[in-house]
């Protein structure tokens, strides 16, 4: 069971943005797609949804090729979590979450009461169900947050894509979002996320791509593949990966970056 | 259904039961509920007799055709309007968004200056509204990109109604300033003052299908509110539902078009006041703007017809009393859809 992308090409029909990708995700597996803005990422993650066409080599899921799998199946399997989402109307945080439950309704369906109960079961399972009755357009950032994650898990698919999923958050709901990835993936969930930054990276995923022009720098493992020279190249930095002890004796990682010369 | 969906929706069908209940009622000839039902009664039992009640005549021949085409235009209206809103995640979205009416108002305007009989006007007018969306559908085709939203369809929806504006112009110009130019002027303020029950008839069956259709994909005009991507990621294939709402619109649109000319407002304004009531889930606000949307009109109507001693056009009143209530609702809903 996996998520294999071999020499994936993105793009669009005249510009192409990314070359050559390959790794996989497999369920209960964080991988981190790292790289500087403009990267790819979003153009990836469109082409995963069905949003774009591959532009080459190929994505299997589960073994079978990705662009011959319909829409609505692709969407039992694989769940979204927008970076930012806008809805154009204040829909109650439930019914958003609900609407997860589009994939298993068929070709024509609209969420009915067992669905309405499993969104609400996903609520819980974020720590939002407080928020269930309340419109989504008046929500915080942190708050939109889980709801849309709360949205993917009604979907009930083995593999997650989160755009950013921090990029909006403040320090403590970041802190926050990272945590419940962590427990989704001890679930079983397949993970795969975007992110700016190499420290996120570094402590919350078991294997990192890293994007820079057009192309996989590096990937591996986060503490074997983000050294002072892939800061250097990638972001432009001088920075490397330090050890903290803490009184404990229990040994952390971060990223430092270097005073500029 | 939560409670206050199914409280506004028992609100709605009590409104609607009381503007029908007024436009039976009320005109130069006042009906009270005794004569009606006598009427009715006579109506049943010897329509021949009735042809010459005079009570008979004005229920049956004159309010009753003006009241159902009330229903049946703002019910459309109102239905196709909460629908665009949702696929194209624009509050403002107007059912004539993709030149639809614009076309339909071209082909009533053909027929108006080329045979000036009823049908004639509205078999053309339907016509002009399925051209316009397969004009603005078929330039869309030509020139989208892979990945396109839906801005590049609303540009061509803009091609194709300023074209229309431009053709309904040449109209006016070349129409028989006697003869045909008023009759042009006075249709295209839109109204009911021409209807009769076979001109509804004709088209009526249109609606129920087309309503049909928009049901059908309820769940995925909320889920397209969200954003094309996010539907995506859902399992819905945003040109699909949304080409199944554009078609349902269309049909219900040249419908009204066909029947009573161009109104504006009713199809951002009924939306509107019914998500403020209602909120937004489109399965619930489709019934909700169905029944908001006939008593609306119907009372509008009602009013024209009645307040002042000369009739007022309904268009021009839709248009006066909607910018201001508009702009009442805005205020008052900011903060829902800020």
């Amino acid at each position: 069971m996996s998520l294999e992308f071999r020499s994936a090409c993105f793009g669009y029909p005249i510009r192409r943005i990314l070359s050559d990708v390959s790794f996989q995700v497999r369920p209960g597996e964080i991988v981190a797609l790292l790289g500087p803005n403009g990267c790819g990422k979003t153009t990836l993650f469109r082409t995963l949804l069905g949003a774009l066409h591959l532009r080459g080599g190929e994505i299997f899921l589960e073994g079978i090729p990705l662009e011959r799998i319909p829409g609505i199946q692709r969407a039992r399997s694989i769940g979204y979590v927008p970076q930012i989402s806008s809805p154009a109307f204040p829909f109650r945080s439930v019914d958003v979450v609900a609407m997860g439950r589009r994939p298993r309704l068929g070709r024509f369906g609209s969420p009915g009461r067992k669905d309405r109960a499993a969104a609400l079961d996903a609520l819980e399972a974020v720590d939002a169900a407080h928020l269930a009755d309340r419109p989504v357009t008046e929500l915080s950032g942190g708050e939109r947050q889980r709801i849309l994650i709360a949205r993917a898990l009604a979907q009930g698919s083995t593999y997650l894509l989160l755009d950013e999923p921090t990029s909006h958050l403040d320090f403590g709901h970041t802190h926050q979002a990272l945590r419940i990835l962590q427990t989704l993936a001890l679930e079983g969930k397949g993970i795969l996320w975007t992110t700016h930054s190499p420290d996120q990276a570094l402590r919350h995923a078991h294997r990192v791509v890293v994007l820079s022009g057009g192309h996989v720098a590096s990937q591996g493992p986060p503490r074997e593949i983000l050294t002072p020279a892939l800061f250097e190249e990638t972001f432009g930095i001088r920075a490397s990966v330090r050890e903290w002890t803490d009184s404990d004796n229990r040994t952390r990682d971060f990223c430092l970056v270097e005073e500029d010369a | 259904m939560t409670r206050r969906e199914a409280m506004g929706l028992v609100a709605f069908a009590a409104l609607l039961a009381a503007a029908i209940a007024i436009a039976l009622g009320s005109g130069r000839y006042s009906l009270g509920p005794g004569q009606a039902l006598n009427a009715a009664r006579l109506w049943v039992s010897d329509p021949a007799a009735a042809a010459t009640d005079p009570v008979a005549v004005v229920l049956f021949s004159l309010r009753l055709p003006r009241l159902a085409g009330g229903m049946l235009v703002g019910a459309a209206l109102a239905a196709s309007g909460a629908s665009y809103q949702g696929i194209f995640r624009n509050p403002m979205a107007d059912p004539g968004l993709l030149g639809v009416s614009t076309g339909a108002a071209c082909g009533a305007a053909a027929g108006l200056l080329w045979a000036d009989s009823f049908r004639t006007i509205q078999f053309l007018s339907i016509a002009g509204g399925l051209a316009a969306i397969l004009a603005t559908l078929g330039l869309w085709k030509l020139l989208r990109e892979e990945g396109d939203g839906t801005v590049s369809l609303i540009l061509c929806g803009i091609v194709v109604h300023s074209t229309g504006t431009a053709l309904l112009s040449l109209a006016k110009y070349v129409a028989d300033p006697y003869s045909k130019l008023p009759a042009l002027t006075n249709w295209l303020m839109g109204g009911f003052s021409a209807l009769g029950a076979d001109e509804i008839w004709r088209v009526a069956w249109m609606a129920p299908p087309a309503l049909a259709g928009l049901w059908l994909v309820r769940g995925d005009v909320d889920i397209l509110a969200l954003g094309d991507d996010d539907a995506r990621s859902l399992g819905v294939r945003p040109a699909i539902s949304r080409l199944v709402a554009i078609v349902a619109s269309t049909i219900l649109v040249s419908m009204a078009v066909s029947l009573a000319g161009i109104l504006a407002w009713v199809g951002v304004l009924v939306p509107h006041a019914a998500r403020f009531a209602l909120g937004p889930r489109f399965s619930v606000l489709l019934p909700g703007c169905i029944l908001a949307g006939a008593a609306f009109l119907v009372l509008a109507d009602t009013s024209c017809r009645t307040l002042f001693a000369l009739e007022i056009p309904l268009g021009i009143a839709t248009s006066l009393a909607g910018a201001p209530v508009f702009a009442i609702l805005m205020k008052r809903s900011r903060r829902r859809w800020a």
